[in-house]
């Protein structure tokens, strides 16, 4: 499952084997905090957020690749052209905390509903539609700027 | 009936379906559901068959032991540091810890002025360079590449985050380290600490900027994160404090970044 998330998200086999490594990495690093219980949602988790981590870093080094999946989520969010949308999202999530970039993915990529993400992330289905509101608000600021 | 999205299936294959979601799988068409489970758990079977567990849990082991190796050397090197204190080869450290031990600076963003007797909360920046460790002062200019450590005084207060904003308005966590670590863990020690990590400047211009917010009680990472980046996108961000909720103290050091000294007389 780790490795099918990290290679739908990163598009790439060997980054993706790299990023199963990273999930399994922090989740025994932390392995005093673990509970007993379905541990599909820490993996998924878990591997969303390395695989976004690893998506960011490449956004510092553009020449590494395309950001495929924040333009997706972009393009969920409005049906602007691509190349408007790769331009808005470095402005779009810069000050934004990790768990609402987590929360788009979940949404707006994976097309889990609003109660499933707040389930996901363990926030309130009002705090995850705060959010995504937050978000489309400031896409459609950014358009709209000059 | 609807097409379940992969996460989804991938939970069904695991008999894992989280409550919020079992209404979802209730309608799905059944034989297409069935056909996917089997479908991932082929994906499964084929996968260890071609790439056997051992080796690739023998790596990650290896992992796990060697950041636990670097965590270690990275407590001994803090130790040799002070042990370099005894010598007297060590002048230039013997003079950083004379200069910690004494006053605390003036605290201009205190909200809570007249409560002086333990000192301000402060933080202390040092450069690395080779063996030797040099104090950056406020307006201290700095490249991309330095490597910056911090050490903070709680002055009395029980609580803290640590957060830095740089010139292309990015802001870092210092401490605690993880955004959604809980209030309780921005309890901060009594006596003067180096945080446990180092931290390389990038190359962003004009500034970075450190804040150290502190409290009596535990603080909201997240929340006090939040104000650090609404201080990001503001003309004035070099220079003005951060809008916090009462009770809550701040307290800040700039640094300039070595392609913009003009501005190195500014006052905070």
């Amino acid at each position: 499952m780790v490795l099918r998330r990290c290679r739908k998200l990163l598009g790439d086999e060997q980054a993706a084997r790299d990023a199963m490594h990273d999930v399994f990495v922090q989740i025994l690093s932390r392995a005093d905090e673990l509970h007993d219980g379905a541990p599909s949602s820490l993996l998924f988790r878990t591997a969303t957020n390395v695989c976004l981590n690893r998506i960011r870093a490449r956004r510092r080094r553009p020449e590494d690749g395309d950001p495929e999946l924040l333009v997706q989520i972009a393009a969920h969010t409005d049906p602007a052209a691509r190349s408007a949308a790769r331009a808005a999202l470095d402005a779009l999530f810069r000050h934004e905390p990790e768990t609402t970039a987590l929360i788009a993915v979940l949404h707006l990529h994976d097309d889990m509903t609003l109660e499933e993400v707040a389930a996901e992330v363990g926030m309130s289905v009002s705090g995850v539609r705060k959010r995504l509101h937050k978000l489309r608000t400031k896409l459609h600021a950014l358009e709209v700027s000059p | 009936m609807t097409s379940l999205p992969d996460w989804l299936v991938e939970r069904a294959a695991l008999d894992e379906v989280p409550a919020a979601s079992r209404d979802r799988v209730e309608r799905a068409d059944p034989g297409e559901l069935a056909s996917r489970v089997a479908a991932v758990r082929d994906d499964d079977a084929a996968e260890i068959a071609r790439h056997p567990v051992a080796p690739a849990v023998a790596q990650i082991e290896a992992r796990i032991a060697a950041e636990s190796r670097q965590r270690t050397q990275r407590r001994r090197r803090r130790a040799r540091w002070l042990g370099l204190a005894t010598s007297a080869a060590a002048t230039i450290v013997i003079a950083r810890l004379a200069i910690e031990g004494s006053a605390p600076p003036p605290d201009p963003d205190d909200q809570t002025q007249g409560v002086r007797a333990k000192g301000a909360p402060h933080l202390l920046a040092f450069r690395h360079a080779g063996d030797t460790i040099e104090r950056l002062a406020e307006d201290a200019v700095v490249r991309a590449g330095d490597v910056i450590q911090l050490r903070y005084h709680a002055g009395g207060q029980r609580y803290g985050v640590i957060a830095s904003l740089d010139g292309a308005g990015l802001v870092t966590l210092h401490f605690p380290e993880r955004e959604d670590a809980p209030p309780d863990a921005t309890a901060i020690a009594p006596r003067p600490t180096a945080l446990p990590d180092a931290y390389a400047l990038d190359a962003a211009p004009r500034f970075e900027r450190f804040f150290f917010i502190t409290a009596n009680s535990p603080l909201d990472v997240s929340r006090t994160l939040a104000a650090v980046r609404a201080l990001a996108p503001r003309d004035d961000s070099e220079t003005a404090p951060l809008a916090l909720p009462p009770g809550l103290r701040q307290w800040s050091l700039r640094l300039r970044k070595a392609d913009h000294p003009a501005l190195h007389q500014e006052s905070p």
